[in-house]
Formats: structure tokens, C-alpha cells, sequence
């Protein structure tokens, strides 16, 4: 009796805490989706004001790629014209590879305007084919289009790798360089908010660089395998060096483009139905192909050219040995609070880092290749200064060989050190890895067939009908580069000691 | 000099993989990848890429190893049958001797806590994470979560409390 009592008052407990529960759940339910509806209505009249803040405007500028590139609006002009874009005209676009190519003289400058005037063509491309795209949208993405490579520092990729190798402990990667500029630079950022008072308008331009601005497909304009940063670049690079590898047909490319509503996988094979940029196969298939292909071509024989990672080798050797000098407190006689900050190991402030172009960094080579203050850094610059490059031995074949890399490594090093060089400046090891289109990866291609289906790439092609050419071209897309970088008067030694390992 | 090579960054995924559990298996390769995203931003020297899409942070670098580890034999991967889901990756009785990259103690500690937890909570928690590194706080961080991830809201609350105590970002909820 007592114990049936019991179970009923528990019973009737348990309904209390499940009803309780059920209008817990449905008030937190309501007070979410208000809260959720209050946020969207603050941001569309948040969109409203920045669009009505917007002075039209006609300005044109010329292109050797693109021949005419608009800007039609005050802000993108006055962002143009801001301190972190026009820096960029004092980074090339191609690191040290001018001293391979000698064209390559073309700017991040000119790369970020080439960027911004495809991704508005594509929209554009988009709208013509039926699809709306918000204006504030377009907006959004033609600013992280023109401001996606303002975070590079000297010579492109290579400073990271010094950042990297000196242990700085803060922002290294120059995407977070973007990032950090449109949110932290002084007058970018308050270029930003003048047009934008609920200040989401900078927020939401570092979304589209960190590809979670919605809807995902905008941001995958700028941010995907097949993307308008790789299309302006590869025709920009292979027309700048006159290399013949990497261009393809952008304007059918681009004519065979839509949007379409696909089902996705997650890693693990679970579906979701998403919106996609899609080619159409029947017609625009060989294009995509062409620039998969070209791609991959311009990573084996432009930036990853074996001179010049030996160019790269130097100047990031010199700066290296820069900065380990000034760690033991000596005075290389140059004036930089970036220099200074990265010897200390403090953080740099944006002024800091924006003080640092190829330009910079080309008049401490020339001070330090006429200053006594230390050996090695003047052989170092100038090396650079006079394209007295060092040397490279290609160790690609052996990397599967268990350590042989290492040990051949460690025995040039040996060497050098016995005779007087210092092996931490005098030999560099570049491994380099680049695919040229990672199937099933979560920024897949995808592709219209001729029945009207949408699937990624890698599906059709390694299907077991799937083109035998385009399975050779995928198949074909991965590039592994491992190079030893020494001076020339040791390449003959390290062939040897290579030679033992091979045979 | 500024990269590790694929053989470096397989060694550091097989040091991954033993922390996680003693057969060195994991079972989700959302998993591994959140789980490698996070080891990174505890300063953990991982030297894949991410990127952001509708699933969270994804490598396509970490996919590409994942498959070339496979076809060197040096991990199993079985794949979900039929409409199922979920990769499990192991590592394979092959493999010679020990990593000869290994995690740090705090990694090791990170991953044990973190490997036997639902994929979607891992979701939730490297959204968050990934979202205070580009520049979203407190109340803001919330909404965008809201915003980007709607079907994992059961996994809010657990997400918010891993985020405070592992990764020091204070959420409004």
C-alpha cells in the first residue's frame, strides 16, 4: 500500500517536472526565436542604412587582364585609396620570382582589383541567370574580394615562414593579417563604420574570409578550390612571366556558372541539402580541366621553381640570422619597430606589421651587405642583392625512404659546420606539398550533368564509366617537392652523400 | 624550412590516434578533423589548414593525408555501409615501432577528454572556438552560432562549459 502511494506520488511528481519541463523548453523556445527575429530585423535595417549611405559612382580602371574594372561605389574607392590596399602595391604578387622570371614584377595591388572585378562579373553571372543576390551581399563580397590579401608581408609567403621559424608566438598567417586589419586598422575600420552604424558591415567582410558568412555560397566566391582568387591569379602569374601554363577559358567558364541546390556530405557521409556554385559539365568540363591542370602547372614551374626557393632560401636566412643577432643584442644599424618587436618576442602593432613591404626589407639587404656588424649577414644579402643565388638539390624521391632526408640533411650540415659555415643559415630544407583539387574535400567542385543532376567532381570521374582523361588529370593534380637549399660550393658533396642513398 | 612534410604530419595524426584510445581508433572522421582543429589553437604544432563550410572547420590537408596514410597502410579506415554514417579510422598493426613525433602532455590529456564525445557537440565546440579566433564575443558569439548552426542547439549548453574550461571564451548564452 505504502509502497503503491509511494510510486503515485512519485508518478504524479514526474508529470509535474516533465510538464514544467515541456513549458520550460517552449517559453526558452519563444524567447530564443523573438530574440532571434529582434536580431534580424536590427540587421536587415542595419543593411538598409549602409546601402542608403552609398554614393554611386563610375570609376574605371584599367587592367592587362581584365582590360576595364569598375568601381561603383564611394566606399570601395575610399578602400581603394586606404593605407592597408595601397601597401600592397609595395608587395609583389610572386615573392622572389622575378629573379627567375622577369616579368613577375605585378603587385598584390594588382591581384586584389583582378579578385574584386571577378567576383563582381560573377555575381553579376549569377544574377543573369535568375538568381538574386541581395545588394548589401554583393557589397560584402566585392570588399573581401579587394581586401583579402592586405595581411601579406614581404615577398608574399615567405615572411611567414620567417615568423614561423623565430618562434613569434602571434598572428603569423597573413589571412588573420586581413582579418586583423579590417577589424583593428584605425582607418579601415572607421572607414567601415561611417557607412554602418550597428558596425556589423567589417564583421561581416571577415566572415566572407572566414567562409562562415551566409549564405555559405558567397563566401565560397572568394574562398573554395575553384575561386575567383585562383582564377585572377593564375592568369595574372602565367601572362606576368610569360610562362604559357595556367590560362583557360574564364569567360565560358564563367558563362556555364549557376546556382543550385545540392545534397552535401559531412565527413562522415551525413547528408544536408545546400546551396552551390555549379558548372555545367556538358559545356564547361574541358575548361575546368584547363585550369585544374594549369594550376598545378604553375606550382611545378613557377612558385615552387627551384631558384626560386633558393632566392627564398636567402632572404629568409638573412632575416633569420637579422633576428637571432638582435637577440644577443647587437645594432644592425636599421630603424623597425617590427624587427625589434619580433627579436623581443612581443606582438606587433598593426603599424608595426604594415611598415614591413618588399621594399623594406630590400633596403636592410643592401645596409647589412655593406656593414661590418656581422659575416654572415652581409654574405647573405649580398648573395641576394647580386642573384648569387644558392644552389638546391632535389631529395623528392627519397622522402618515402625512412629518414634518408634527415640523415642526408644532417650530414651536408655536418660538413658545413666543420668548415666555418653556420649549417642554420647555409642549409635549408623546403618541403613543399600542393594538391591541385583534393576530392571530396568540404570546398568540393561541383558539376551539372547532361540528365540535370548536380554532383561533385570527384564522383563523376572516379564513377566506373568516368572519363579515362579526366581521372588521368585528377590523378595526376598532386605535386610533393623536397629540396635541400646550400651554397654552390657544397652541391657537388651533397650529391654525393644523396648518391649513397639512391644506390 | 616552413612546412612539415605529409610523413611529419602522419606521425604527429598516428600520435593523435594512439592518445585517443588504446587500440588507436577513432570513430568519426568529423571527429578527428574538429578534434585536430582544436589541438591546434591550444598551440599544439599541427600543421594542417582549415577552412570553414557548413559542417564546421574542415582540412583539406588533413583529408589528403588521411588518404595517403591509407594507401601507404599506415592507418585503416572502414567505411559506413549503405545509408549509414561515420568513418572509423584506425591505425594499423603494420605500423612499425612508436610515432616518432608525439604529443605534448596537455594534447594528449585534451584528446583523451575530448575522443569518446559525440561528433556534433566536437562541431559545436570548434564553431565556437573558431569563431572567438575571428573576432566574435560573448552575446555576438551566440547569435552567430544561432545563425550558423541552428540543428546543434542541443549541444549548446555542453559546448559553452567545454569552450570555459578548456579554452577560456565566456559565452552569454
Amino acid at each position: 500500500m505504502i509502497s503503491e502511494v509511494v510510486i503515485a506520488m512519485c508518478t504524479e511528481m514526474a508529470e509535474n517536472v516533465r510538464v514544467e519541463t515541456r513549458e520550460n523548453t517552449q517559453e526558452s523556445q519563444n524567447s530564443r526565436s523573438s530574440i532571434e527575429n529582434r536580431e534580424l530585423e536590427e540587421k536587415s535595417s542595419g543593411k538598409k542604412k549602409v546601402l542608403e549611405r552609398l554614393k554611386q559612382i563610375q570609376k574605371f580602371i584599367r587592367d592587362p587582364i581584365h582590360d576595364i574594372v569598375k568601381v561603383d561605389n564611394d566606399l570601395l574607392l575610399s578602400v581603394l585609396d586606404s593605407e592597408p590596399m595601397q601597401r600592397l602595391r609595395s608587395i609583389k604578387q610572386l615573392g622572389t620570382a622575378y629573379l627567375v622570371y622577369p616579368g613577375a614584377e605585378h603587385s598584390r595591388f594588382t591581384h586584389s582589383l583582378g579578385v574584386y572585378h571577378l567576383a563582381s562579373s560573377l555575381m553579376n553571372q549569377l544574377e543573369l541567370d535568375g538568381h538574386k543576390i541581395d545588394d548589401y551581399d554583393k557589397l560584402v563580397v566585392k570588399l573581401a574580394a579587394l581586401l583579402h590579401d592586405t595581411g601579406h608581408g614581404p615577398f608574399s609567403h615567405l615572411f611567414e615562414a620567417v615568423l614561423k621559424e623565430v618562434d613569434y608566438k602571434f598572428v603569423k598567417k597573413h589571412d588573420s593579417w586581413s582579418k586583423k586589419l579590417i577589424m583593428e586598422h584605425k582607418s579601415l575600420a572607421g572607414l567601415f563604420d561611417k557607412y554602418d552604424e550597428a558596425l556589423t558591415l567589417k564583421r561581416d567582410v571577415t566572415d566572407v574570409l572566414s567562409n562562415s558568412y551566409k549564405p555559405l555560397y558567397l563566401s565560397s566566391i572568394v574562398n573554395a578550390q575553384f575561386d575567383v582568387d585562383r582564377l585572377d591569379y593564375m592568369l595574372r602569374d602565367s601572362f606576368m612571366t610569360g610562362v604559357n601554363y595556367g590560362r583557360f577559358d574564364l569567360p565560358w567558364i564563367f558563362r556555364n556558372l549557376s546556382l543550385k541546390r545540392v545534397s552535401e556530405p559531412d565527413e562522415d557521409r551525413r547528408m544536408v541539402e545546400v546551396e552551390r556554385i555549379t558548372l555545367d559539365a556538358r559545356r564547361g568540363l574541358s575548361s575546368l580541366e584547363e585550369f585544374l591542370l594549369g594550376n598545378l602547372n604553375l606550382y611545378e614551374h613557377v612558385y615552387y621553381h627551384k631558384t626560386v626557393q633558393a632566392a627564398n632560401g636567402i632572404i629568409i636566412s638573412a632575416l633569420i640570422r637579422a633576428i637571432d643577432l638582435m637577440r644577443e643584442g647587437k645594432d644592425l644599424g636599421v630603424s623597425s619597430k617590427a624587427l625589434s618587436r619580433i627579436a623581443k618576442s612581443e606582438e606587433m602593432e598593426i603599424d608595426d606589421y604594415l611598415e614591413l613591404t618588399d621594399g623594406t626589407v630590400i633596403s636592410w639587404l643592401t645596409k647589412w651587405s655593406l656593414s661590418e656588424v656581422d659575416k654572415i649577414l652581409r654574405d647573405l644579402s649580398h648573395r641576394f642583392l647580386t642573384r648569387n643565388l644558392f644552389k638546391t638539390i632535389d631529395l623528392t624521391d627519397l622522402s618515402g625512404k625512412e629518414n634518408a632526408c634527415f640523415k642526408i640533411r644532417a650530414e651536408v650540415e655536418k660538413k658545413l659546420n666543420q668548415d666555418g659555415w653556420n649549417s642554420r643559415y647555409y642549409c635549408i630544407g623546403i618541403d613543399s606539398d600542393r594538391i591541385g583539387y583534393t576530392p571530396l574535400s568540404a570546398d568540393e567542385i561541383y558539376v551539372t550533368q547532361k540528365d540535370g543532376t548536380t554532383r561533385r567532381y570527384s564522383e563523376i570521374v572516379f564513377e566506373k564509366d568516368g572519363n579515362e582523361v579526366s581521372k588521368a588529370i585528377v590523378m595526376r593534380l598532386k605535386l610533393r617537392r623536397s629540396l635541400l637549399v646550400l651554397p654552390e660550393e657544397y652541391l657537388k658533396f651533397a650529391n654525393e652523400v644523396k648518391k649513397g642513398w639512391t644506390t | 624550412m616552413d612546412n612539415m612534410s605529409i610523413f611529419e604530419r602522419i606521425d604527429k595524426l598516428g600520435a593523435l590516434l594512439s592518445a585517443a584510445s588504446p587500440e588507436g581508433k577513432i570513430e568519426s572522421k568529423k571527429k578527428l578533423h574538429k578534434l585536430v582543429y582544436l589541438l591546434q589553437q591550444t598551440g599544439e604544432d599541427f600543421d594542417e589548414d582549415f577552412i570553414f563550410y557548413h559542417f564546421g572547420v574542415f582540412s583539406p590537408t588533413l583529408a589528403g593525408d588521411l588518404e595517403f596514410a591509407k594507401n601507404a597502410g599506415q592507418i585503416r579506415i572502414e567505411e559506413p555501409q549503405g545509408n549509414d554514417w561515420g568513418y572509423v579510422i584506425k591505425l594499423s598493426d603494420k605500423l612499425p615501432g612508436k610515432p616518432r613525433i608525439s604529443l605534448s602532455d596537455s594534447a594528449k590529456k585534451l584528446v583523451q577528454h575530448l575522443a569518446d564525445r559525440e561528433p556534433q557537440l566536437l562541431e559545436t565546440l570548434s564553431t565556437i572556438v573558431y569563431l572567438n579566433r575571428n573576432y566574435y564575443r560573448g552575446s555576438a558569439l551566440a547569435q552567430k552560432l544561432r545563425d550558423l548552426k541552428p540543428d546543434l542547439s542541443e549541444h549548446y549548453s555542453e559546448a559553452f562549459k567545454l569552450s570555459r574550461e578548456l579554452f577560456q571564451i565566456d559565452i552569454e548564452s
